[in-house]
């Protein structure tokens, strides 16, 4: 249901909003206007249930970068949609190699600059040349920007950004119906929610003495009907889980079933399917399965990413965190339990208490957790994101950027991109490119550069090849 | 100008001629409509007509991008053509009208065109104007985003997949007990709130009667408590319509006190459920809530109730009827705060306002690059589907569709899934077995002609042999069929016949192997007095097909999407989970109980009565 995910999105990141870069006075007039304008969240209430308040804050907060030699449809199909998304502030940059100085107003205009000047009234635009770009590499213009993306894929301008700028770089051109698009940074892309298909755990392999006793309190086979019908499912898939347990049966769908039919007809009369708890039990019955294992892929990989401190600050929050949850891991032999378990069909009465019993252990696992940030001297992170990361430690990821100096390696077989490559490199060969070829790839950059500023969802890793001919695309760590 | 010189060495010149020359219709001017109109104006193509009934809204600007906060309330259709008009080398045509307005767009309206675009948010619309490209031969390029998913699918009509070919999610529905007797979850609560209570209050007076098979229930105490609470609403409609603010107190204590009352006594309901708790005694206070995301207390729940209720009781002397609409903020509240009245009463957590309004309105997720990336892979798509691109196959099923990627996961290493168009689906009731045409029907006619003389010169010209159905396919109500021949002394002018009327002629051989004669939908046409007084039939060339059993039909599909090596995984998924609906409309396929969806109810209609077995109900269903 729409409404569940949009909650998850509600967790709160917004102390990230003063503190994830230094803005000072700017990111607190915003959050005084975001209270005196509660008229805010309709405009993006659409986009607001993808990546939540906390994304759209982080949003609201960046600055993006675009540099083109010239002031091509790509360039103004990207600014278009960061500019609708709610980029606080765009700066473009354009070459000077043609000759004009000004901003070209007459070209392709349903695009031009005083119209996407006017999409997004929060939105803070600056347009300039080449020729008048701070050349210095401590200029604050340059230590300004959240994302720089690159439209002209060599010559100087190119140069010269790369050189001054020490952000996230998203670089992307177009020929004919081909396209292109890469991630270049200096280090790992981490990612706090990857939206990926959720999975509770409810441990029931894996109790802790409370969790045991609480689901040793009920005597099932002794109940009346309407007493079975009130138990939560993890109650009945406890009871079976046990019973195959003492038979020496092992546990598979198969038995589970079984097991699930002869404990619903020794009690319960008529099909299975009449009683929503079993019915849900059943659904569940994966939970019985061991679920016990190695650490964590993802988190494995979030920590074999890096070889140092990440410097980007939520990277290395990210990082900081994965870290105290291994600590705890080898502590404890297990990940800490999360607050949050799945709507069962039950009495309140006793849904309520089972929540509390992990609600306890959840408060108690996160306590340890704070304890371990604190010991190691990471005390930054922000307490939302904290219990956002526990709540979501199967969607935390790290994912690799490109490095400019692969960035024109040969794909022996891809030909076409090949090519593509090569017409990069001399950039006075005049490309055209179809409107359509320019709305797909622009979006394609705005949507990756999103994803990057929000750490949301999964950007490409790293390298994004798109035939308009067949509508393939390939990805490739380059 | 440049832009044409870059557009020339694209496409060539002769190409770029052709474009300039051609007439197109874009279906929907919003999220991918804006997009699309862009792309189609940059492509020079020569004419292009916009329709779209809606009006702009502030969250349709965090990606409609032809659109200001200025433009607020107006037409979507117009305000983007003059937003684009200007820098337009394309002449413009602009209607706000429902696309499935048969008076403004009859069928040879859609003839003109050389291409239609569907830039939809609803699957009505999506389905009507498939059938029209179907009868019209035109090539339709079929769109939709949801969040990051979308997807782009073209058609060419009696080649490749239609719309129908597949079967769509439908918009979640459910049984009309679990609305009105035991709600479990919120979103039951909001249902009941905005189809079942508004629409009964408020809405304009529905003659809905409810039947026995429709319930989801064979209680039989249930049932008749369900028929009697219908009956009881229309009694509280008059006290809403009476304007005496005083009855609200009464109008509370029928839906929450006496109701649950009545629900309390079937004791078959509550031997597994948890009862639900009447609503007590509560005084009414001044500290009305005011905070949507907040979630309010019974008592201010209840306050806000009574506030609202009496604001549209005074709405009510002014306007014959009102609609729910999720912008409407009476409407809302009132919806809002009933919902959460009865999810307290029967112990289910209460939402906040804005919450609800995301449930009650049904939003979905919606982005500015999904729509550009899929109104792109449209325009683009377009050039080979209209022949104009001559590096490239433009052979129908080598001509690929698109779904976008799970932006969860890209691991996959594509970012748009690629199969090539499908041929059309043998079993699909929209594309296969069937022909069209249309049949014009004099005025003159229609006071002597009965159904029956209808169905004899059909099924003498069309050489329908044994047993044969009429079906109206606009309202899917049944008009003839050999166990059902009520209607047929009737007389044309007393159906609700106009032009865009679809009858469906179907051979109703039962045997599985059959050799059936191929059905036919007529879209009729009414022509002036002075046309004559006969009925020319049209000439068609009649063709067979074989029938089968339609349980056996499951398999076939079955075997037909195992054998299609090309259907990845994630394209699947994507069919089965893309929902492409904004606004639903009560969709009733594949499903014998009759559901409550979510959604704006449609106009009644007056289908008869069927007292046909089970074996024509479910091809009554196989017809939808």
């Amino acid at each position: 249901m729409i409404n569940t995910s949009f909650d998850s999105n509600q967790g709160g990141l917004s102390c990230i909003r003063t503190s994830v870069k230094d803005q000072g006075p700017r990111a607190l007039v915003q959050v005084m206007a975001d209270q005196i304008n509660g008229g805010l969240d309709d405009r993006y209430d659409r986009q607001l249930m993808i990546w939540g308040h906390s994304g759209q804050d982080l949003l609201s907060q960046s600055h993006v970068c675009v540099v083109d030699d010239n002031q091509t449809l790509l360039m103004r199909e990207c600014v278009k949609s960061l500019a609708l998304m709610g980029i606080h502030e765009i700066t473009v940059v354009f070459g000077s190699s043609n000759g004009s100085d000004f901003v070209n107003k007459s070209n392709s205009d349903i695009l031009g600059f005083d119209a996407l000047e006017s999409m997004n009234p929060d939105v803070t635009f600056h347009i300039w040349n080449e020729n008048a770009v701070p050349i210095d590499s401590q200029h604050k213009l340059w230590n300004s920007f959240s994302i720089v993306i690159c439209l002209c894929t060599a010559g100087p301008l190119l140069q010269r950004v790369m050189k001054l700028s020490a952000v996230p770089l998203i670089m992307a051109s177009t020929n004919d119906n081909l396209g292109f698009v890469r991630l270049i940074g200096s280090e790992p892309h981490c990612v706090i929610d990857s939206h990926g298909h959720f999975t509770f755990d409810l441990r029931l392999n894996r109790m802790w003495p409370e969790l045991a006793e609480y689901h040793e309190s009920f005597d099932v086979k002794n109940m009346s009907q309407e007493e079975v019908s009130s138990l939560p499912y993890s109650v009945l898939l406890y009871n079976v889980g046990k019973s195959l347990k003492s038979k020496n049966i092992p546990i598979n769908r198969k038995s589970v079933r079984a097991e699930f039919i002869e404990l619903h007809d020794s009690i319960l009369s008529g099909p299975l399917t009449n009683d929503l708890n079993f019915v849900e039990a059943e659904r569940s019955s994966f939970l019985l399965y061991d679920q016990s294992g190695p650490f964590p892929h993802n988190l494995t990989n979030i920590l074999n990413s890096f070889h140092a401190e990440p410097n980007s600050t939520i990277n290395r929050w990210v990082y900081q965190f994965v870290r105290c949850i291994r600590i705890f891991y080898d502590l404890r032999g297990d990940l800490p339990v999360s607050a949050f378990i799945p709507d069962m069909e039950s009495s309140t009465k006793l849904f309520n208490a089972q929540k509390a019993v992990y609600q306890r252990k959840a408060a108690k696992d996160k306590s340890e957790i704070m304890r371990i940030l604190a010991k190691e001297n990471y005390s930054l992170i922000p307490e939302p994101l904290i219990d956002k990361m526990l709540e979501n430690l199967k969607h935390l990821d790290a994912i690799k950027m490109g490095s400019l100096s692969s960035a024109t390696r040969t794909i022996s077989e891809k030909p076409k991109f090949n090519k593509l490559l090569s017409l990069q490199n001399d950039r006075h060969d005049t490309t055209f490119v179809s409107p359509a070829m320019a709305s797909i790839l622009g979006a394609m950059v705005s949507q990756e550069c999103v994803k990057l500023l929000t750490h949301q969802y999964v950007p490409v890793e790293n390298t994004l090849l798109y035939d308009g001919d067949s509508n393939e695309t390939s990805t490739f760590i380059l | 100008m440049a832009r044409e010189t870059n557009l020339v060495k694209c496409i060539g010149k002769e190409s770029f001629e052709k474009l300039r020359d051609m007439k197109v219709l874009l279906v929907g001017a919003g999220g991918i409509g804006c997009e699309l109109l862009k792309d189609l104006i940059l492509l020079e193509i020569g004419e292009i007509h916009i329709v779209d009934l809606d009006t702009i809204d502030l969250s349709n600007l965090n990606r409609q991008f032809l659109f200001r906060k200025r433009d607020i309330k107006q037409p979507k259709s117009n305000t983007a053509m003059k937003a684009v008009q200007r820098f337009s080398n394309s002449k413009l045509v602009s209607y706000q009208n429902n696309i499935m307005d048969t008076e403004k767009f009859p069928l040879s309206w859609f003839d003109q065109f050389s291409i239609i675009y569907n830039a939809l948010d609803n699957l009505a619309a999506r389905r009507y104007v498939n059938k029209m490209c179907q009868f019209t031969n035109k090539p339709l390029i079929e769109s939709g985003t949801s969040g990051f998913d979308g997807y782009i699918q073209p058609i060419f009509p009696s080649v490749t997949e239609c719309f129908d070919c597949t079967t769509k999610e439908t918009p979640t529905t459910f049984p009309v007990c679990t609305i009105r007797s035991t709600p479990s979850q919120p979103i039951h609560c909001v249902v009941w709130a905005k189809n079942f209570l508004f629409g009964q209050l408020f809405a304009e007076s529905s003659e809905e009667t409810v039947n026995d098979q429709d319930l989801g229930t064979d209680d039989k105490e249930e049932i008749a408590r369900i028929k009697e609470e219908t009956n009881e609403l229309h009694a509280l409609q008059q006290l809403v319509k009476s304007g005496d603010e005083t009855k609200i107190t009464d109008i509370l204590k029928k839906l929450f006190v006496d109701d649950i009352n009545k629900l309390l006594k079937i004791e078959n309901l509550w031997k597994t459920r948890v009862k639900p708790t009447p609503l007590g005694a509560l005084l009414p206070s001044d500290n009305i809530p005011t905070d949507l995301a907040q979630v309010w207390t019974l008592q201010e729940n209840v306050d806000k109730f009574i506030e609202v209720t009496k604001t549209l009781m005074l709405r009510l002397r002014q306007e014959p009827f009102i609609e729910f609409d999720k912008d409407d903020d009476d409407t809302l509240l009132f919806v809002a705060c009933a919902a959460n009245i009865r999810s307290y009463i029967f112990h289910i957590a209460p939402k906040s306002v804005f919450d609800i309004k995301q449930m009650a309105g049904n939003i979905i997720p919606a982005i500015a690059t999904t729509n550009a990336i899929i109104a792109g892979l449209s325009s683009l798509v377009s050039l080979r589907v209209l022949n104009l691109l001559s590096n490239v196959s433009n052979n129908p099923l080598e001509i690929p569709m698109a779904f976008t990627a799970r932006a969860s996961n890209i691991t996959t290493n594509r970012y748009l899934s690629n199969p090539t168009l499908a041929p059309k689906n043998p079993h699909c009731s929209v594309s296969s077995n069937i022909q069209r045409a249309v049949l014009k029907i004099p005025k003159a006619i229609v006071e002597h002609m009965s159904l029956y003389d209808l169905n004899q010169k059909i099924i003498s010209k069309y050489e329908f042999t044994g047993e044969y159905s009429v079906l109206d396919t606009n309202t899917n109500s049944l008009l003839y069929d050999f166990d059902f021949d009520d209607l047929e002394c009737r007389k044309l002018s007393r159906f609700n016949f106009r032009t865009g009327t679809f009858l469906l002629y179907k051979d109703e051989e039962m045997e599985d192997g059959a050799q059936l004669r191929q059905s036919i939908e007529f879209y009729l046409e009414f022509v002036p007095e002075n046309s004559g007084e006969d009925l020319q039939l049209p000439n068609l060339p009649r063709d067979t097909y074989t029938y089968h059993s339609p349980y056996e039909n499951a398999e076939d599909e079955q075997t037909a999407v195992d054998a299609d090596q090309d259907r990845t995984e994630d394209h699947i998924q994507a069919i089965e989970t893309l929902i492409v609906d904004d606004e639903p409309a009560e969709d009733e396929r594949n499903n014998l109980k009759r559901h409550l969806s979510n959604s704006i109810p449609s106009p009644p209609t007056k289908t008869p009565k069927l007292n046909a077995s089970q074996s024509d109900e479910d091809d009554l269903i196989l017809l939808d």
